[in-house]
């Protein structure tokens, strides 16, 4: 593919979102018509990229976790906690160390047990909330500058990651990062042959359990990642109990999913970023349109389904095309034959 | 092999043991018959009222109205069963009533996520003659309220009126504060005070000319807060007002918020009103900050409150008025200092409301009348005064 194709496809690939902005721009042309509603978008979509970006490795092995949002909770805890010491190195620090633990657990229970990931995954979901919220108790008690018994506070002087521009470029250092893993190494590669058959990724002598587990340590940086611009982007991080964590990871899955239908057209990182601005136009046009909350998820599920059966019907469309020229050829050659 | 043989005979052992426990003789809830009596009183030992009060471990409110209702229980000579709630949602609720009934409290305060397990609770409480007092939710069908208040084991109800505290935050907001276009942060739908603040929030919308911009429900985290009131200042630049209707949902929606009016430097220029007191709100409150009026505290003594409706009908006052209805109120916090005292003084996980002497003085034995007086003039300076 050469260079013209590739930025042609690329610029394809961003008309999803543009398509969607303008169809919300038709609808309500005072709301969004703005350039704080377009600078909106894009920092709406910073964190679930970022989060979608680490979901992606264990997605394309074939895991299912839904243990991604009480891993960012129990990073960002440790982040703050790291910030609150340490300053901003021990934030980074402090996410880091706590996601690959937590991967760790997760992806080394899976390797251990051998049950369905899921399984795993809403299991330490629900024993990593427990910690979320005994920890943020137990440090409300003990340093209410950092804790409120509700919340973890972020330190003050790492919020401006948070904010754009900084936000924005810790996003594109990210993708690079993303970009570079996904597509350079043997564990993200590995990972994607496991997915798509793990019998012959067996044969070729690739061990799925301990590709799966690598999956989940490669995703921990950067949820970890997610963790801190998160944080900073809130100030705050709030224990979630009764799996409620556990939504946080079905935006950036449903990102993934986007960015998968179009890896026909661009790479993961871009196709990862167009799912989320996709996702954060339309987040951005329901509330602008005023809609209620029920119109709302009913709009979101249509869209999710339409955007999961755009490949199939790319392929019917495809396959339509295809026998009718098959058709036309073989109606061609009788006609052919009986003029010779 | 020889391990997975051993296993698998230990399984079998114990589900055969599991099914020959579940087939012996239940113990009669109503207590052991004339026949298994024990004869002379020295053979009995004294036997407590067994009080069901539903806990969750963390969760400050439910912490100090267990620390309360424990200190009411000690003073009455009652003893406490805590049962830890299984879940937030209707089965959760039934699965926790059920355990205490297994555990043989003799009554229990009783909540719901929403109307739908009432009846089914009912049932449950009146099948195994356990008396029960529904607190925090008020029945809004007329065929299950009279349902409910036929039955002999339904001692009452209190519940704050959700729809009025809405409909007066809104009030508060627009008078006091000048709100003209606001914006909801809300609960899940089909939860019952929910939808009731919701009216109320509807109704003032209406009544007040206030304009409602849009909602956005079922948040999850601070960050999705801020993502919310994000999106919601780009379309709406003219919101001067947010409401949230549960402040204790989200924990950090309150810090969520607040960083994205800081953002943009509005946080002079939006006032939040809230329903639910949340920890560290303080910081938001005061000259220049956002958050202006915050209501709360029902929750606390919705469960203080029925737990003193039950001692008293088990020694027989107000027993004759039974079953009969309590409302209470939430109380509003519009300063700093409010919020600090509220956290020391009223709901306070380390730290009982009141003293033995003080439940008698105000809530144990009292009519009904005077209980009720007691709610509606309850402060947070009084709690203060009590607590000193």
């Amino acid at each position: 593919m050469n260079m013209k194709t590739k930025a042609l496809n690329i610029v394809k690939a961003f008309m999803l979102p543009v398509a969607l902005y303008l169809v919300v721009l038709l609808l309500i042309p005072d709301r969004v018509g703005n350039l704080t509603s377009i600078i909106s978008i894009l920092i709406l979509a910073v964190v679930p990229t970022i989060t979608a970006y680490g979901v992606h490795f264990g997605f394309a092995s074939g895991i299912m976790d839904f243990s991604v949002g009480s891993r960012i909770t129990l990073a960002s805890m440790a982040g703050c906690l790291g910030g609150y010491y340490f300053g901003p190195v021990g934030m980074v620090l402090g996410a880091l160390l706590a996601s690959l633990a937590l991967a760790a657990i997760v992806g080394g229970l899976f390797a251990l047990l051998k049950i369905p990931s899921f399984v795993i995954s809403m299991g330490c979901l629900m024993v990593f909330e427990v910690v979320s919220e005994t920890l943020t108790k137990k440090l409300g008690a003990i340093l209410p500058a950092l804790s409120t018994g509700q919340y973890f506070k972020a330190p003050e002087n790492m919020l401006f990651l948070g904010k754009p521009p900084f936000n924005f470029i810790v996003l594109i250092l990210v993708a690079l990062l993303f970009e570079v893993i996904n597509t350079r190494t043997k564990a993200a590669n590995q990972a994607r042959v496991v997915g798509s058959d793990e019998l012959i990724a067996r044969n070729v002598g690739i061990k799925p359990m301990k590709v799966k587990f690598n999956t989940y340590i490669l995703g921990s940086v950067f949820l970890a990642l997610a963790a801190v611009v998160s944080t900073c982007y809130a100030s705050a991080v709030g224990y979630a109990s009764n799996m409620a964590s556990m939504s946080i990871v079905f935006k950036p899955m449903m990102s993934v999913i986007i960015g998968m239908s179009l890896s026909g057209l661009v790479r993961s990182s871009i196709g990862i970023l167009v799912g989320n601005l996709c996702l954060s136009v339309m987040f951005t046009g329901i509330i602008a349109l005023g809609w209620p909350d029920s119109l709302q998820n009913v709009f979101l599920g249509a869209f999710l389904v339409i955007i999961l059966a755009l490949p199939t019907i790319q392929r019917a469309m495809a396959d339509f095309k295809r026998r009718s020229a098959a058709r036309k050829a073989h109606e061609s050659v009788p006609a052919a034959a009986a003029k010779v | 092999m020889k391990m997975k043989k051993m296993l698998s005979v230990l399984l079998a052992g114990t589900m055969l043991m599991g099914l020959l426990a579940a087939c012996g003789p239940r113990e009669d809830p109503k207590g052991p018959t004339d026949s298994q009596t024990p004869t002379t009183e020295s053979d009995q030992p004294e036997k407590k009222y067994r009080l069901g009060v539903m806990s969750y471990t963390g969760a400050a409110t439910f912490e100090a109205s267990a620390k309360a209702v424990q200190s009411m229980c000690d003073a009455a000579g009652v003893e406490l069963v805590t049962v830890q709630l299984s879940g937030f949602d209707d089965q959760g609720f039934l699965t926790t009533y059920e355990n205490m009934i297994n555990m043989g409290v003799d009554g229990v305060v009783c909540c719901s996520s929403s109307e739908g397990p009432i009846r089914l609770m009912a049932d449950l409480f009146e099948a195994n003659g356990v008396d029960w007092f529904l607190a925090n939710r008020q029945i809004s069908d007329p065929d299950l309220k009279e349902y409910v208040f036929s039955l002999p084991s339904f001692v009452g109800n209190d519940y704050c009126a959700e729809e009025d505290i809405a409909y007066e935050i809104v009030e508060r907001l627009h008078n006091d504060y000048g709100v003209k276009n606001l914006a909801i942060i809300g609960l899940t739908q089909g939860d019952l005070n929910g939808d009731l603040r919701d009216k109320g929030i509807a109704k003032a919308c209406e009544d007040l000319g206030v304009k409602l911009l849009t909602e956005t429900r079922g948040i999850v985290s601070a960050s999705d807060v801020t993502n919310a009131v994000e999106g919601i200042i780009s379309s709406y630049p003219e919101m001067d007002g947010i409401f949230i209707v549960g402040g204790l949902v989200t924990n950090g929606a309150l810090a969520g918020a607040n960083q994205a009016l800081a953002n943009h430097n509005m946080q002079d220029k939006v006032a939040i009103g809230m329903i639910d007191i949340a920890a560290g709100m303080d910081e938001y409150m005061g000259e220049g900050k956002p958050l202006k009026v915050v209501a709360g505290g029902n929750l606390v003594f919705d469960n203080v409150l029925a737990a003193a409706c039950l001692i008293n009908h088990k020694d027989g006052v107000n027993a004759d008025k039974a079953p009969y209805i309590i409302n209470t109120r939430m109380m509003f916090i519009e300063n700093p200092q409010d919020s600090v005292d509220y956290s020391e003084y009223y709901e306070n996980p380390n730290k009982a409301m009141m003293s033995g002497n003080q439940w008698y003085d105000t809530l144990l034995g009292k009519s009904l009348e005077e209980m009720q007086s007691f709610v509606d003039n309850f402060t947070i300076a009084y709690a203060k005064s009590m607590n000193q």
